[in-house]
């Protein structure tokens, strides 16, 4: 695929910077902080917080048409910059501006409700993915619904499915709809090889008539298949940001401890 | 991230779908809980422990009832954030929408378990009609009051996992604390200006209009006490939540 970048810009972060002040080993209830103060009261003078810098100054342009891959090794903080450019995180200095509507997904075996069942359950995703769509809400989930194949299994408590069977039915409805900017972390997981590949094709034709997407995966092929751009995070940082073979190529390269 | 009242409704009612299981005998059992709390009650303190106080049956409903709302929000609104995190971490839902939805859900039970009540002790102590019209604004106030709080909550009960705990706990000791089945005069004087910073007794004294109706200033006295209560949980619930909001998304 190799569709090329128009002008029009969707999205752009400039110096974006998250820190979390935090303790690594934190005591996790009323309980331990209490026998923590109780056995060393001087505690409570000093500030024993960590900085965490999760964010380190990162510079984004996302114009229409990009379909960005994202690459880093784990840990590097590739799922909270997405999350920040979500707005789930409201970044600690510099500015994002976002021009359009954000869709983002970030776990695909999720339900909201796991007592109801999983025709219920997609109703209530189509309000929360797609609140703008109100009226479209029963074509889109009953075609999503269809492409599932899930069939007796819809009227089952959601609850009752495997980790492939929700991943089936969050992925069918979030590929429902294209987006302006549509962010979608390390979604293929889960679901068996036959409905991966048809779930794949799915998505390629919503990333098609999406304005831009953001896709962060650990496979180069998929990558391949639909980024024209590869932008490698590295320590919170852009590392790189360019064109996909040579993206992968400095990935592979400085990421990789054998070389 | 916005709160789309569409989303708030449709989560109320997957709420209520979820907790009655789509049947009639589902809201019954979700109904009767309240109920059968009044009743056991009502048969231990008026006819076991002989409270005297008139129209008792009237009295409790007017306590007890704002009190089952409000432990009700708090015990069940605690543990939403650390419950749905992984839901949160998923979808730009506003957690908010969660709580407000789970808040809905309970006034519309607590709601119908009132009326429930309020049928038979009419016929028993019949009592004008016109006092239910004092209830409205105190409602609001409450609903309002407990979200604030839950909201507080459960924010507080990502970063130590054992409040929820704790708020079952501290409200089994107030349900003792705060005049709800018994009255004030039960309190001895010296102690009763401690009620002053119950926020509870100040959230229920306005339904108390249901067997009386005050003279109207001190029912708006009233009204502004509650009312300060829940200036104070708002403003202490979004101020938590704005310097925390980060922290409370790396944490789920």
């Amino acid at each position: 695929m190799s569709s090329t970048s128009t002008s029009d810009l969707l999205m752009t972060a400039k110096n974006l910077k998250l820190v979390f002040k935090t303790q690594v080993f934190r005591p996790w209830t009323l309980r331990e902080q209490f026998i923590q103060i109780a056995k060393n009261p001087l505690d409570l003078l000093f500030d024993r917080r960590d900085r965490w810098s999760v964010l380190d100054g990162v510079n984004l342009e996302i114009r229409r048409g990009d379909r960005v891959g994202l690459v880093g090794v784990n840990g590097t903080g590739k799922t909270t910059l997405c999350r920040t450019l979500a707005g789930f995180y409201m970044p600690s200095s510099g500015a994002l501006k976002v021009h359009g509507q954000v869709r983002a997904v970030f776990d695909t075996a999720i339900g909201i409700y796991p007592d109801l069942t999983g025709r219920e359950n997609a109703y209530l995703l189509a309000s929360l993915m797609f609140p703008t769509l109100e009226k479209e809400h029963k074509a889109l989930v009953e075609e999503a619904l269809e492409f599932s194949e899930l069939g007796a299994f819809l009227d089952a408590p959601y609850k009752t499915y495997s980790n492939g069977m929700q991943a089936r039915l969050c992925l069918s409805m979030v590929s429902s709809r294209p987006a302006d900017v549509l962010i979608l972390d390390e979604v293929f997981d889960g679901a068996d090889q036959f409905f991966r590949e048809k779930i794949s094709q799915r998505i390629v034709k919503l990333i098609e008539k999406s304005g831009a997407v953001l896709f962060v995966s650990h496979s180069s092929d998929q990558i391949r298949r639909v980024c024209n751009r590869v932008i490698v995070f590295q320590k919170g940082k852009v590392a790189f940001d360019g064109g996909v073979e040579e993206g992968l190529s400095f990935y592979e390269k400085s990421s990789n401890p054998n070389q | 991230m916005q709160i789309p009242a569409r989303q708030i409704l449709q989560l109320t009612t997957a709420n209520l779908k979820a907790r009655y299981r789509n049947t009639w005998s589902g809201f019954l059992w979700v109904v009767m809980n309240p109920v059968l709390m009044f009743g056991a009650q009502s048969y231990a303190f008026k006819f076991i422990m002989n409270i005297q106080v008139e129209n008792y049956l009237l009295f409790l409903l007017s306590g007890l009832i704002p009190w089952i709302f409000i432990s009700q929000n708090l015990e069940m609104g605690t543990p939403i954030f650390v419950n749905s995190g992984r839901l949160l971490k998923s979808f730009p839902l506003n957690p908010l929408t969660l709580i407000l939805a789970q808040i809905l859900d309970n006034l519309i039970n607590t709601t119908v378990a009132f009326f429930v009540i309020l049928v038979p002790v009419f016929v028993l102590h019949p009592f004008p009609l016109e006092n239910l019209l004092y209830l409205p604004i105190p409602v609001v106030f409450l609903t309002l009051t407990t979200f604030f709080l839950a909201w507080f909550l459960s924010t507080l009960n990502v970063f130590f996992r054992d409040i929820k705990f704790i708020v079952t706990f501290l409200l089994q000791v107030s349900f003792y604390m705060t005049p709800i089945f018994y009255p004030i005069a039960f309190i001895d004087e010296q102690y009763r200006w401690l009620l002053t910073f119950n926020p509870f007794y100040l959230m229920i004294t306005p339904f108390r209009a249901l067997l009386e109706v005050p003279v109207f200033s001190d029912y708006l006295w009233q009204l502004g006490l509650a009312g300060l209560i829940m200036i104070i949980s708002g403003l202490m619930a979004f101020i938590f939540w704005k310097v925390k909001r980060n922290v409370v998304y790396f944490y789920l």
